[in-house]
C-alpha cells in the first residue's frame, strides 16, 4: 500500500509538472474552454508607413491583466500580416483568453513593442461573446464636428500675401470650428498638404484658442485661433509666400502621446481649397468621420 | 378484604403499566390507596412503576468495505481553462478480503463553454480496507481515451466565416494518462458519498518536438454517490 501511494505521488508530481496548452487550435482546448488564438480584420486601416510605427493588437483580461498579442502590420485587404508579409490568420496568447474583456489595437511609435500598451490607441471594442468589434476610441460627438476656415495671412500686416494663410476665426473675431471636447487619448492638429508637402500647423485642443505653434507665420499678432500663415521658414519643396490653390487642409486626431510627425489617418474634417486663391475665402470643411478605421476581431 | 386489597392492587398495577409515567407523577392516590399493602409488594410495584431506561445509541458498527461491485454516479467540474461540467458513471470491482485493491471504469461527458468532451477512463484504485471509521481514502491511477468536438459559439463562428479563416480539426480523439485520489463516506453500510479529483494529461496528436509538448494537462472535481453490491 505505501509503495502504491509513493508511485502515485511521483507519478502525480510528473503529470503536473509538464503539459501546455498548445498553440495551434484543437478541438480539446477549445471545447472546454482554454482559448488562446484571435483572429482579426480591419477596413480601412491604413499601412504604417516606414517611421510610423507599427500596429500592436492587446487583449484585456477580466483581471485587469493586459496580454499581448504581438505587432503587425495590414495589408491591402485590411488583414493582419507580420514582418515576411505573411497573412496573420491566428494570433496566439500565453494567456487563457475566456474570460477577455476587450480588445486594444495601438500604434507603437517606435517599432518597439514593450510589455504594455502605448498610449497611440487606434482602435478598441469589448469582447461580447467571444467577439469584439473595434472602433476608433474618438471624442464623444465628433461625427457632427463641422466648421470652415477662413483665407487670409494677419501675421505679415493687412493687404499683403493675403491668400498665402488660413485661420479659423471669423471676420468678426469668433470661432468657424465646432469641435467636440477631446478625451484623455487625443489632441486635435492640423495641416496644409502644399505640392505633396505635408506641413502642420500645429496642435490645439479648443476651436476656441490658438494651437501651439506658428511654424510659418510672421512676426505680427496672430488671431487666437487655430491658424497658420506660410510665410517664413519654408520646408524643402515648398515655396513662401505659399500658394495654397489646390492644397489640401485637414483637421485630425492625434495621440496625446507616443505621436508621430505625419497626420494620423483619424481624419476629421477635410477640404481641398479651390485653384485660385487671393483672400477672403471661407473654406468649408467635410466631415470624414464615417471613413474612420474599424475592424472586428475574435477569439477562438 | 384481603381479595379487595388484591384487586385495588392489580387495578394499580395495570394503571401503572398503562401509563406508569402520569400515574406515578399526576395521581398519588393508587399509593394511598395500597397504603396498607406488605414491603415486598411496594418494592415490586415502585419497581414497575420506574420508566424503563434506554440503552444509549451507539454508532453504527464499521465495517471493511467487502470485496465486490460497486456503482457511482458522478458530477462534476473539469478544470482547465475555464469550468466545465461533467456528468457520468463509474463501475469498480474490489478484491481480497479488505477490499483494498481495485479497478474501476468510468465514462462520462462534459460540456464545455466551447463544445463537448466524451471521455472513457481505467484506474486501479488502491484503497484504506481496515476501515476505523467511515471515511475510506483512496487513490487512483490508470488511463483512457477522449474525443472531444469543438462547437463555436454562432457570433465567433460567423466572424470567421467573414474572415474566411475555418478552424480545423473540430474533433479529435486522443489517449490520456490520469492520477487521482479521494475519499468515500459511508452514511449507510453500503452506501456512500464520494469526493474525487484526477489530474490528467491528453496526449495530443501534434506536430511537436518533444513529448511535453504534445501533453494536455486536465483537472477534475466530481462528486459521486457509491453502491456496494
Amino acid at each position: 500500500m505505501k509503495r502504491g501511494v509513493l508511485f502515485a505521488l511521483g507519478l502525480a508530481v510528473l503529470l503536473q509538472a509538464c503539459g501546455q496548452t498548445p498553440t495551434a487550435f484543437r478541438p480539446l482546448p477549445s471545447a472546454l474552454g482554454d482559448i488562446r488564438g484571435v483572429a482579426m480584420g480591419f477596413e480601412g486601416l491604413l499601412p504604417l508607413q516606414e517611421g510610423e510605427g507599427i500596429y500592436a493588437a492587446w487583449i484585456n483580461l477580466e483581471r485587469g491583466e493586459i496580454v499581448g498579442l504581438g505587432r503587425f502590420r495590414v495589408n491591402e485587404n485590411g488583414r493582419p500580416i507580420d514582418e515576411n508579409g505573411d497573412l496573420i490568420e491566428r494570433f496566439v496568447a500565453d494567456q487563457n483568453l475566456f474570460k477577455s474583456v476587450s480588445v486594444l489595437i495601438t500604434i507603437e511609435p517606435f517599432g518597439a513593442v514593450g510589455g504594455s500598451p502605448g498610449s497611440a490607441v487606434i482602435l478598441q471594442g469589448p469582447v461580447i461573446e467571444g467577439v469584439a468589434q473595434l472602433t476608433v476610441p474618438s471624442p464623444q460627438g465628433v461625427q457632427g464636428a463641422q466648421g470652415s476656415y477662413r483665407v487670409f495671412t494677419p501675421t505679415d500686416g493687412p493687404g499683403t500675401n493675403e491668400g498665402s494663410g488660413v485661420w479659423a476665426a471669423s471676420v468678426a473675431g469668433g470661432p468657424l470650428l465646432q469641435l467636440p471636447a477631446l478625451n484623455n487619448l487625443y489632441a486635435y492638429e492640423h495641416y496644409m498638404v502644399i505640392d505633396g508637402v505635408t506641413l502642420t500647423m500645429g496642435r490645439f485642443l479648443s476651436p476656441n484658442a490658438a494651437d501651439f505653434i506658428n511654424l510659418y507665420s510672421g512676426s505680427e499678432p496672430a488671431p487666437a485661433f487655430p491658424g497658420e500663415d506660410f510665410l517664413v521658414n519654408a520646408p524643402a519643396g515648398v515655396t513662401f509666400p505659399a500658394n495654397l490653390a489646390g492644397a489640401r487642409l485637414i483637421v485630425t486626431l492625434e495621440p496625446i502621446l507616443d505621436d508621430t510627425s505625419d497626420p494620423s489617418q483619424l481624419v476629421i474634417l477635410e477640404a481641398t481649397l479651390p485653384g485660385s486663391v487671393v483672400g477672403g475665402e471661407t473654406i468649408a470643411l467635410t466631415n470624414r468621420v464615417a471613413d474612420f478605421p474599424s475592424g472586428t476581431a475574435v477569439i477562438f | 378484604m384481603v381479595n379487595g386489597r388484591g384487586a385495588m392492587t392489580a387495578a394499580a398495577l395495570a394503571a401503572l403499566l398503562l401509563a406508569p409515567g402520569a400515574a406515578a407523577e399526576a395521581s398519588p392516590v393508587p399509593y394511598g390507596m395500597i397504603a396498607g399493602a406488605t414491603a415486598p409488594l411496594i418494592a415490586q410495584l415502585q419497581a414497575s412503576a420506574q420508566p424503563q431506561q434506554q440503552e444509549p445509541e451507539r454508532p453504527p458498527p464499521v465495517v471493511d468495505p467487502a470485496d465486490g461491485p460497486v456503482f457511482s454516479i458522478m458530477g462534476g467540474s473539469v478544470f482547465s481553462g475555464s469550468s466545465s461540467f461533467q456528468a457520468g458513471a463509474a463501475f469498480a470491482y474490489f478484491f481480497g478480503a479488505k477490499a483494498n485493491f481495485g479497478f474501476e471504469v468510468e465514462g462520462t461527458a462534459t460540456l464545455g463553454p466551447g463544445g463537448r468532451v466524451a471521455q472513457g477512463m481505467g484506474s486501479f484504485v488502491l484503497q484504506a480496507g481496515a476501515r476505523t471509521s467511515k471515511f475510506v481514502p483512496y487513490v487512483a491511477f490508470g488511463g483512457g481515451y477522449l474525443q472531444a468536438k469543438t462547437n463555436l459559439p454562432k457570433a465567433t463562428q460567423e466572424v470567421l466565416d467573414s474572415l474566411g479563416i475555418q478552424p480545423e480539426p473540430i474533433s479529435e480523439t486522443a489517449p490520456l494518462i490520469q492520477f487521482g485520489g479521494g475519499v468515500r463516506f459511508y452514511v449507510r453500510p453500503k452506501l456512500a458519498f464520494r469526493a474525487d479529483v484526477r489530474f490528467a494529461q491528453v496526449i495530443l496528436d501534434l506536430d511537436a518536438e518533444g513529448f511535453s509538448d504534445r501533453l494536455f494537462p486536465m483537472r477534475r472535481l466530481a462528486g459521486m454517490i457509491s453502491w456496494d453490491f
